[in-house]
């Protein structure tokens, strides 16, 4: 859509919605945990005499303005007491407030009378809130708690497979995801190839992920944002916070620096298979260095309820060396620096200065072979983002963000004299990512509300840069001299290319009545960093490029209705919702592409389209003994593209047909929690030989489509038991310390879940050909069968 | 196996639990294909080319050879001067050989035309320069080194001396070259039990080529050769490819595996190779 159409549609709604003079005040402040002077990111306020009200921003922050009069305000939030408040409104008044958490505990079957409720009355859809304190009960892999794992069970996402923390929302593929820590992107977010996160359980306040009718003041990524927020550090008292697993331990301290002003949080993990290999008999295996670090520190500093401070930074690295033959590291780094403002009541301003750096590093030893590799890509960003509370029909959000990105593809460097490499370095790439944007939330009536706004994308691939102009660009065969035409140098700031993309969103909800209501929304989605990976898990060691003259912008459109139904006073949230998505523009690679250190990779591109559609069933239980959720998903996704599997449609690495998932934990006794994950996914498409063949020595596999073949479908259940430990002493007064113990059991029933076939020469079990060497056999990799866990952790 | 996935299996092997398992794939007889094995070098000798077709996955009934087809090879001299070369078939079932004793010219194109089954295969190398090797050298193996049941059935020998072998060469820095290069232990072909290809390009490499080492682990009285090839840039794309095929995880962690890239019309599998080669023999003491 035309920007100046939307920007008329925009004015016409906000003029429609005219007010009959009458004076107003507004009541703005924070809302916060009681115990430890967090704020609280998404509490609801209602103005129980209106019926209406609102949510509280990222910051804990909100703001009503109320013709004047006498009010009851509820204030509400998950696991929290809600409280009512009575005010007279007849000035501004600025309230903070303070919620006691609820004991679950003891908490059993009261049903509260909570009228309103997100799941049902939120303009938004498509969206999924992971409660962290649940996913801490569940079972988890060696007893690491793994948000990524909870999102992987979530309705219309997929895991990409056994032990990955890459995932696939509703038909994308796995770069398509934006994933965030405190606004900084995370470019790989996977410890030891992603048996892990990089999420420390601890540090996270909250997480939200949005598959569709995604905010405008999101964007960069097609398919989903996993916006994770980290708590900013108790600014009461000092808490130690901390857990002893079986391969990895973690601490967490978090203490006021200045009482109720300001706070700060420090917390590590480090994982410890490399002290078990230390005690190995095997040498070649006590030089072996397996490793995986995570370090969080926040400080945050309230100079007064108008400005507030906050400093974060991550920093983790994995280290993997074997011998002293070949090793490789990776990490992520980042840094954010916030200002909260209040410039007045009613409107609250976000800054932050992000930086964020991705690197890995390979290194080979030996004379001739001898290597460093390195590559990296960083960026910095500033950005400002405005919410209007304009009234309380209209919240009004805009801002704008700039970032500068720099690609480092690869670098090689000899070890020595020796090495029979040259030291090489792939062309830098540059960037400037602009994006402004416009959106409002607007109450129509009390059945319909909806949000509606553009963002519109400036994307400027930059020097300093060589660029080569071919005389055909998906010629990947041709001798190189015979392909460039003309090479281009391009100096620093110097624009090669422009991309400019509107990307209108749009939900709408309409209320059935209290406990019904259905919603739609539309939204476009551009992405202007592109994986350099064809496979199905991207792994550390793949690069990202910028659009560039040969790599347009990747475009998605999706549209997505939704059923959404409350039971049992918000006891049970269900929700059914079908999306259609289109890409244009999907970033893929030539059947054969030479994708590592090319140094012509746009030779490899390739570029097409790209369809899915689904349905979504999901329900969740959230009060209770039995608390939980279930899901399933129908959906299919294929790719089209030009030079890919001869140009015929084939099912994307990402499809799969059947999803379904279920998350419980029971509190069986007082201090006894049980908790259960059941997975179940149709099998992964594959390519798959369809003949051999022999070619000098070799038995060749010969192919003839691309991932029309499927492994077999992947189930699993876990098990996991959480003893708490007692509340209270001999003598009956409270420990300070609470602490548990977490048994789980992976795959309880040993299934063998096909992760990858692949197919080679018949050998017997120590590597010898079997017969005269013409015989392949496909061969099924299996990672993780039953495995028992526990896990300590300790809270003082 | 890929790298990444022994990896994956190092780890998952450190907790016990990492599995791999044969499995029947169920899957659909294939068409057959013509597949060419051909090499022509700067040796004057009778070249030979090998045709056979493809066969379905399970097949044990060994790669059916083509007999019936027609062979033969066009010289182009840069000048435009032409030689036809016709090949015959040999009592070896799918093997022809060239009717007349020949060797390549540095700089000719040679091109392959055979006709079977009313379809015309067409392919176009170029016979570039190879450097010389310059020469092999054994190193004693680690002393820690302790060798695999495997390799003692195969060498004859639980105590050694166990060597690796290197070799040396001076690679040209003044133009692109690419090379294949093919080892032998007493006469046998080594590749790893039909994994690894060898094959470089110098976009990376520097001008020396210091002791890259040979396959292998060999032991006194071994008779080391190898073969060093000029290829085309065509023909590193095909070995680069056909590694790739050969060690695909199935599209898990490397790109969706398809079949190499050639020089071959029509859908034609395999390589048409036109070389210089250098060679050297080395026996262990």
């Amino acid at each position: 859509m035309p920007i100046k159409v939307m920007i008329a549609i925009i004015a016409i709604f906000l003029c429609s919605n005219y007010t009959i003079a009458q004076e107003k005040f507004t009541i703005s402040g924070y809302v916060r945990d009681q115990a430890n002077g967090e704020e609280l990111i998404g509490a609801t306020i209602l103005v129980k005499e209106l019926g209406l009200g609102t949510v509280s921003n990222p910051y804990g922050f909100y703001s009503l303005t109320l013709p004047r009069g006498e009010y009851i305000l509820e204030f509400n939030f998950i696991g929290y007491d809600k409280i009512d408040k009575s005010i007279v409104l007849y000035h501004n008044i600025e309230m903070n407030l303070e919620l006691p958490a609820s004991n679950i505990i003891t908490d059993e079957v009261i049903i509260e009378g909570t009228k309103e409720d997100l799941n049902v009355t939120d303009v938004s859809m498509s969206k999924v809130e992971m409660n962290i304190d649940q996913v801490k009960k569940l079972p988890a892999l060696f007893g690491e708690v793994d948000i990524i794992k909870t999102v992987q069970m979530m309705p219309g996402v997929v895991s990409a497979g056994e032990g990955t923390s890459s995932y696939f929302v509703r038909g994308g593929s796995s770069d398509q995801n934006l994933i965030l820590i405190d606004e900084a992107p995370i470019y790989d977010p996977s410890h030891m190839f992603g048996l892990f996160s990089v999420f420390n359980a601890d540090v996270i306040k909250s997480s939200d992920l949005y598959k569709g009718g995604i905010p405008v003041e999101y964007g960069g990524r097609l398919s989903s944002i996993l916006d994770i927020r980290s708590i900013d550090g108790n600014n009461r008292e000092m808490g130690v916070n901390g857990g002893v697993g079986l391969l990895a331990s973690r601490i967490m301290i978090e203490a006021p620096i200045q009482k109720e002003k300001s706070s700060f949080l420090i917390a590590g993990r480090r994982s410890y298979a490399d002290l078990f290999l230390k005690l190995s008999n095997n040498k070649d295996l006590r030089d072996d260095q397996v490793y995986f670090y995570d370090i969080n520190a926040k400080v945050n500093f309230r100079a007064n309820n108008n400005n507030r401070f906050f400093i974060s930074v991550y920093n983790g690295r994995d280290a993997l060396k074997f011998g002293n033959d070949f090793g490789f590291d990776w990490g992520n780094r980042t840094a954010t620096i916030r200002w909260n403002h209040l410039y007045n009541k009613r409107l609250f301003s976000n800054t932050s200065l992000i930086g964020s750096i991705f690197d890995y590093g390979l290194e080979s030893n030996g004379d001739a072979l001898g290597l460093e590799w390195t590559s990296n890509i960083s960026e910095l960003s500033l950005k400002n983002d405005f919410n209007y509370f304009l009234n309380t029909n209209n919240t009004i959000d805009f801002g704008y963000q700039v970032s500068w990105k720099r690609f480092s593809p690869g670098k090689i460097v000899p070890e020595d004299e020796t090495s029979i490499f040259n030291k090489v370095e792939l062309e830098r790439m540059y960037a400037l990512d602009h994006a402004f944007y416009a959106g409002n939330e607007q109450r129509i009536s009390s059945r319909i509300s909806m949000s509606y706004g553009i963002r519109l994308s400036i994307f400027q691939n930059m020097g300093k840069t060589r660029i080569y102009e071919y005389a055909d660009q998906s010629d990947n065969i041709s001798s190189r001299q015979d392909n460039i035409l003309d090479t281009i140098d391009y100096d620093h700031w110097e624009n090669i290319v422009t991309y400019i993309n509107p990307e209108p969103r749009f939900s709408i909800r309409y209320l059935l009545n209290e406990s019904n209501s259905i919603k739609g929304s539309y939204n476009r989605m551009v992405q202007n960093a592109h994986i350099i990976s064809s496979g199905t898990v991207p792994l550390p060691f793949n690069t990202w490029n910028p659009s560039s003259p040969y790599l347009k912008p990747q475009i998605a459109d999706q549209i997505a209705l939704g059923y959404f139904k409350n039971i049992n006073s918000n006891m049970y949230e269900l929700s059914g919702e079908i999306f259609y998505k289109n890409i244009q523009n999907v970033t893929d690679f030539a059947d054969n592409a030479e994708i590592f250190f090319n140094f012509h990779l746009a030779n490899e591109f390739r570029q097409g389209n790209s369809e899915a559609y689904g349905l979504e069933l999901f329900a969740r239980k959230n009060k209770g003994k039995l608390t939980g959720f279930a899901s399933y998903t129908l959906s299919k996704a294929t790719r089209t593209i030009e030079g890919v599997n001869n140009g015929k449609t084939f099912n994307a690495n990402y499809d799969r047909r059947h999803n379904f998932n279920i998350i419980a934990t029971y509190a069986l006794k007082e201090r006894i929690d049980i908790g259960a994950n059941f997975t179940y996914s149709s099998g992964r498409p594959i390519s798959i030989p369809s003949g051999k063949y022999e070619y000098l020595n070799y038995t060749v596999q010969q192919y003839t489509a691309r991932n029309a073949y499927k492994l077999p479908a992947y189930h699993r259940l876990d098990l996991s038991l959480t003893l708490n430990g007692k509340k209270y002493n001999k003598k009956g007064e409270a420990r300070k310390m609470t602490d548990a113990w977490v048994f789980s059991i992976y795959n309880v029933y040993n299934r063998q879940n096909a992760f990858t076939i692949y197919t080679e020469t018949k050998t017997d079990e120590d590597g010898n050909v079997l017969g005269d060497g013409r015989e392949l056999v496909a061969k099924k990799v299996s990672l993780f069968g039953i495995l028992p866990s526990v896990t300590y952790n300790f809270r003082f | 196996m890929k790298k990444q996935l022994i990896i994956l299996t190092i780890i998952s092997a450190l907790f016990l639990s990492g599995c791999e398992e044969e499995i029947q794939l169920d899957v659909d007889q294939t068409e057959e294909q013509l597949v060419i094995d051909g090499l022509l070098t700067d040796s004057l000798k009778y070249h030979e080319i090998r045709l056979s077709t493809s066969n379905g996955l399970y097949d044990k009934n060994g790669f059916p050879a083509v007999d019936n087809a027609s062979v033969s090879v066009t010289e182009k001299s840069n000048e435009g001067i032409e030689r036809i070369i016709n090949y015959d078939l040999t009592e070896k079932p799918g093997l022809y050989r060239s009717q007349i004793e020949f060797k390549g010219t540095i700089g000719n194109a040679y091109e392959l035309r055979i006709d079977w089954k009313g379809v015309t295969y067409t392919a176009e190398d170029i016979l570039l320069p190879v450097t010389k090797i310059d020469s092999l050298v054994a190193e004693p193996v680690e002393d820690d080194f302790e060798p695999w049941d495997d390799l003692i059935d195969s060498l004859g020998t639980e105590t050694g001396p166990f060597y690796y072998i290197k070799f040396y060469a001076i690679e040209p820095g003044d133009r692109v070259d690419f090379y294949n290069w093919r080892f032998y232990r007493n006469g046998v072909f080594k590749n790893n039990e039909g994994r690894d290809v060898y094959y470089a390009s110098d976009e990376i490499v520097r001008e020396e080529i210091n002791g890259i080492y040979i396959t292998g682990v060999y032991t006194s009285g071994d008779t080391v050769y190898m073969e060093q090839y000029s290829i085309s840039r065509i023909g590193y794309l095909y070995y680069f490819d056909l590694e790739t095929v050969l060690n695909s995880d199935g599209g898990m962690f490397s790109s969706a595996p398809a079949n190499p890239r050639n020089n071959l019309s029509n859908g034609a599998l395999g390589f048409w190779q036109v070389s210089s080669v250098e060679t050297i023999k080395y026996v262990l003491e």
